[in-house]
């Protein structure tokens, strides 16, 4: 059993009898630490899609459907191409299978291709990635406090809040599950 | 119907009075509906009502504190409302069969993402859907709480004296007062709450001032610490002041519908995250200012009082600012009412959303 806020993309869920894995994932602070969340997913036995709100204490019945280490090799005509590294077997999803997961894939990367009734539905991501800023506005000089944020651009195209210290060719820690940035990793 | 509200009280008086008022005004607007406050503290009740019993009960409502026990004989209610997300005893959701409305109302907010959780539904594992409502002023979100009859016009300021009321968490006054010290007329300050006074009291430690406990007059600057009073008479405090300093959601709605400048003492969260919170409000409050140098000075307030860090916050601020363009922020606040209580009605709101789902 996990709580909402504990869930990302990848994961699967179970609500009354259907099994849903979750597409993309969003988190906001509310008020008095509180959070919530709000999740685009898709139930594995209709197909359907949808966009469903919780509260980040809501308990999720969590399922662990089978999964299997593959490589990303590319992308051509909107299908993402997968490659299991001992079998050679290629997978093919889509970028609303990829969900959130499209921020961070970067080709000959390794992920967790999650697989139901044997058909790929979707890819875990680590809580973690790390990752170049690639654009950036050059920071105010001095600023080490952290505090203010300003925009950062990563090879993927997704934007990310990060303090003002940040630069061009920095390497950065990311929240996978709140897209958040963590840390500097070096320069 | 029956409308069951669920409230823990966490701290403070917010979530006992952000209930009460809103069982009170779906009561006070429309014929047919009875509000069952079930809580787990029934004493902020008690105070904000007045009534020294429990259950306290009226015609149309009624408080108790079984949320920790409800026994066996509660039935569930046509509409169920989850307060500031709190969970709904076990053994009452294992009742609910057909209820016609379940709602989790949040906290507000004024930022932008709010929009995206409004009026969404949430499910569980009885398949019974519940929508998260999300109040705040802004499009898109669900507005704040108020009956819709109050007085529209607003108290016309004195010449010789302006009136502020003070309802934070505890702050370090100094600089407020300092700033207040060097306007030329009598300002009164009205200060509610244990928080408030320990600040205050703090204030006149600090600077050898003498006090009763009730009032007292230095300089231009007269202080009155007000007993414990009803939700109707703070409401009536607010209504008959000039400007306020306010902490939480409750003040602040009353702030905002009296057309009162104000200053919101935010509540504070891990990692800061209520600057975003305050500049969710701020960046709303933009287009109510004629003036952008006065909107400028107003959310410098803002930022110094609540400690914000940003570059976009001036080093130096002016409390006194309040006072000496008062019209202006007087303006601008009377800007903002008059749209919140045109287009953002959070009862009727939430009234409608019921209906529609009968």
């Amino acid at each position: 059993m996990k709580i909402a806020q504990e869930v990302s993309v990848g994961n699967t869920i179970k609500i009354g009898n259907d099994v849903f894995i979750i597409q993309k994932a969003q988190f906001n602070k509310s008020g008095r630490n509180s959070a919530m969340m709000k999740f685009k997913m898709k139930n594995l036995i209709s197909g359907a899609t949808s966009e469903t709100v919780f509260k980040a204490s809501d308990k999720m019945d969590d399922v662990r459907l089978d999964r299997r280490k593959m490589k990303f090799m590319y992308e051509t005509g909107g299908a993402y191409s997968f490659q299991d590294q001992e079998t050679w077997d290629q997978v093919d999803l889509t970028g609303d299978d990829l969900g959130d997961a499209l921020n961070y894939l970067q080709e000959e990367m390794e992920i967790d291709v999650i697989f139901y009734e044997e058909r790929a539905v979707g890819v875990e991501l680590d809580n973690t990635v790390n990752r170049e800023i690639i654009y950036t506005e050059p920071g105010i000089r001095g600023d080490t406090t952290g505090r203010v944020l300003k925009t950062a651009k990563i090879d993927t195209g997704f934007e990310v809040q990060v303090p003002l210290f940040c630069e061009i060719g920095d390497k950065i820690r990311i929240d996978t599950r709140t897209g958040e940035y963590m840390d500097r990793i070096n320069k | 119907m029956k409308v069951d509200i669920f409230c823990r009280v966490i701290d403070n008086y917010g979530d006992a009075g952000v209930c009460y008022r809103l069982g009170k005004e779906l009561i006070g607007r429309y014929d047919d509906i009875y509000i069952r406050i079930i809580t787990d503290n029934i004493e902020p009740f008690k105070l904000l009502t007045g009534i020294n019993n429990s259950p306290i009960i009226t015609s149309k409502m009624e408080i108790s504190d079984r949320y920790c026990g409800l026994g066996d004989d509660i039935e569930p209610g046509d509409v169920i409302i989850e307060a500031f997300g709190c969970d709904i005893p076990l053994e009452y959701e294992d009742k609910i069969d057909n209820v016609k409305t379940w709602i989790n109302l949040e906290y507000m907010t004024c930022e932008e993402w709010g929009q995206e959780y409004h009026l969404k539904k949430s499910i569980n594992s009885k398949g019974i859907e519940k929508y998260f409502y999300v109040p705040g002023i802004g499009e898109g979100l669900g507005g704040l709480i108020f009956n819709g009859n109050e007085e529209r016009s607003r108290k016309i300021l004195q010449k010789d004296l302006i009136t502020g009321v003070i309802f934070t968490y505890e702050n370090d006054f100094t600089e407020f007062i300092g700033d207040l010290e060097k306007v030329p007329i009598k300002i009164k300050l009205q200060i509610f709450g244990e928080k408030s006074k320990k600040s205050f009291r703090e204030y006149f430690g600090a600077k050898k001032i003498n006090y009763d406990g009730k009032r007292i007059v230095f300089g231009n600057i007269i202080v009155e610490f007000i007993e414990n009073v009803v939700q109707q008479e703070f409401d009536d405090y607010i209504k008959n002041a000039d400007f306020c300093i306010i902490r939480g959601e409750d003040s602040f709605s009353r702030a905002v519908i009296y057309g009162k400048p104000f200053i919101w003492d935010i509540y504070k969260q891990e990692k800061n995250i209520h600057f975003e919170k305050l500049d969710g409000f701020i960046k709303k409050a933009e287009k109510y200012f004629d003036n952008k140098k006065t909107f400028e000075k107003y959310r410098n307030m803002m930022y110094n009082y609540n400690c914000v860090c940003t570059e976009k916050r001036e080093v130096k601020t002016n409390y006194s600012d309040i006072c000496i363009s008062y019209l202006e922020y007087s303006e601008a606040a009377g800007k903002m009412m008059d749209d919140v209580r045109n287009n953002y009605n959070l009862v009727e709101n939430i009234y409608n959303l019921i209906k529609r789902s009968e």
